[in-house]
C-alpha cells in the first residue's frame, strides 16, 4: 500500500495534484494521500506514515518535500524497509534524472512497476540527510579549512556545492580572475575555460570550518546547518523506486 | 581521498589559491593548480600545472608537470616536463620527455624494460667498440646530478 504525502498547492499546482490522483488512480495505486499543513509538518506525516506500517512512502512535488521524507525515512530506525517513491514537479531536475523518469505519466508507471534501487545519500551532523545538492555561498571570498580522512587543505571560496558520493566543489570567483575575463571579453579573447581557481574534490567523510564567520549550509533554499559541519557518505542509506530500463530494438 | 574502485569517476582538482597538507590519492586523474605538501598518487594521470607547487612524491600512469616540484616522480607511463616545469628530484619512467625550457635538478631512472634495450644494443656492437666502451667505464664513473 502507497503513502502519499503531497506539497501545499495554489493555483496550477492545484491542477497538477488531481492529475496526478487521477493517473494513481487509473493505474489502480492509489493510497492514503496526506498534504502537509502548520498543524502537521513534512517530517510529522512521513513519521506517521512509518507508524502505521506503510512499505512505501511516495514523496510529490519538489526536490525540498523529497529531501525532509529522505531525513525522517533514514532517521527512523523501524524503517530499513520502507521504500520512497518519487512523483517530481520538475522533471529537468537532478532527481527526476536520478529515477530516470521524463514526465508524470512516466513517475506513476514507475511506481506501479516498482524497480527497487539502493542509493546512497549525504550525511550532515547531526541528524539531515539529501539526495540532491547543499551549499554553502558568500558574497564575498571567505577562508575556509576542508578536513577529509587524508587531507587537510586551507582555501578561500565563494561558494561550495555538496552532492551525493560526497562530491565537492569549491569556487573561489576571486577578484583576480574576474579582472582577467573582463580583460579578455574587451580584447576580443576567448572566454577561459580552464579555471584554475576551483577546486573539486570526492571523499567518504569531510569536515569544512569557515574562519571568523559561520556559514548557513543550505538545501533547497533552506538552512539546513551552519559551519562548521561535518559530512558523511552513507552508502545504500535507502531503496528508491526507479523506471526500468528500456532495451531498444533495432528494427 | 577519491573512491579508488571507482575509475569511471570524476577525478580530482586542487584549486590555484589552495594550500594542502596530506596524501592526495585519486583512481582517476589528478590535477594540481595549487599548493601540495605531502604525495600525489594517482591510477591515471597527475597535472601539475603552471601555478602549482608540489613538494613529495608524484606517481601515476602519466605524470605531467609545467609548474614546480620537489620530490620523487615515478610515472609507469609517460612523463612529460613542459616548457614552465621545475622538477627537482628523481624520476623513474620508461617514457621521459623533457621539453626546452623546463628544469630538472635530479636522478633519472629507465625501468628493467630499458636495460634490456641496453643489453642488446651492446651484443649488436663491434667487438671495437664494445672494448672502448669498457675501457671508458673504467676510466670515469661519475653519474649526472
Amino acid at each position: 500500500m502507497y503513502y502519499y504525502i503531497m506539497e501545499p498547492a495554489g493555483g496550477k499546482a492545484v491542477a497538477w495534484q488531481e492529475r496526478v490522483k487521477t493517473i494513481l488512480g487509473d493505474l489502480g495505486i492509489a493510497g492514503e494521500t496526506v498534504t502537509p499543513s502548520p498543524a502537521r509538518t513534512i517530517e510529522e506525516l512521513a513519521s506517521l506514515g512509518v507508524v502505521k506500517g506503510y512499505s512505501t512512502i511516495v514523496a510529490v512535488g519538489s526536490e525540498k518535500l523529497v529531501n525532509k521524507i529522505v531525513t525522517t525515512i533514514i532517521n527512523q530506525k523501524e524503517s530499513q524497509e520502507i521504500v520512497l517513491g518519487i512523483i517530481p514537479d520538475n522533471y529537468e531536475s537532478s532527481l527526476a534524472k536520478k529515477i530516470r523518469v521524463k514526465d508524470l505519466k512516466d513517475a506513476c508507471e514507475t511506481l506501479k512497476y516498482r524497480k527497487l534501487e539502493t542509493i546512497s545519500a549525504c550525511f550532515i551532523e547531526p541528524n539531515k540527510y539529501f539526495l540532491t545538492e547543499a551549499s554553502i555561498d558568500s558574497n564575498h571570498p571567505v577562508d575556509a579549512y576542508l578536513t577529509t580522512p587524508f587531507i587537510k587543505a586551507g582555501l578561500p571560496f565563494n561558494k561550495i556545492t555538496i552532492r551525493p558520493g560526497l562530491k565537492i566543489n569549491i569556487f573561489d570567483t576571486s577578484s583576480k580572475r574576474s579582472g582577467n575575463k573582463l580583460f579578455g571579453w574587451l580584447f576580443g579573447g576567448k572566454a577561459q575555460n580552464n579555471d584554475v581557481y576551483s577546486s573539486f574534490f570526492h571523499t567518504k567523510r569531510l569536515k569544512i570550518e569557515t574562519l571568523d564567520q559561520t556559514l548557513p549550509v543550505k538545501v533547497d533554499d533552506e538552512v539546513i546547518s551552519k559551519t562548521p559541519i561535518i559530512c558523511e557518505n552513507r552508502p545504500k542509506a535507502l531503496k528508491i523506486i526507479v523506471a526500468r530500463d528500456i532495451i531498444e530494438l533495432n528494427k | 581521498m577519491g573512491d579508488k574502485k571507482n575509475l569511471s569517476g570524476p577525478g580530482t582538482i586542487v584549486g590555484a589559491n589552495v594550500k594542502l597538507v596530506g596524501t592526495l590519492s585519486d583512481a582517476n586523474e589528478i590535477v594540481v593548480h595549487g599548493k601540495v605538501e605531502g604525495e600525489v598518487i594517482s591510477e591515471k594521470s597527475v597535472i601539475i600545472s603552471e601555478t602549482a607547487f608540489v613538494k613529495g612524491p608524484v606517481s601515476a600512469e602519466m605524470v605531467q608537470i609545467a609548474g614546480e616540484v620537489h620530490g620523487s616522480i615515478v610515472a609507469t607511463g609517460k612523463l612529460e616536463i613542459m616548457p614552465t616545469g621545475k622538477v627537482f628530484g628523481s624520476t623513474t619512467t620508461k617514457d621521459l620527455n623533457i621539453r626546452s625550457g623546463a628544469v630538472f635538478v635530479g636522478k633519472s631512472n629507465m625501468p628493467e624494460q630499458s636495460k634490456e634495450l641496453e643489453l642488446k644494443a651492446e651484443e649488436e656492437m663491434p667487438e671495437e667498440a664494445k672494448k672502448e666502451k669498457e675501457e671508458n667505464k673504467k676510466e670515469t664513473a661519475y653519474e649526472i646530478e
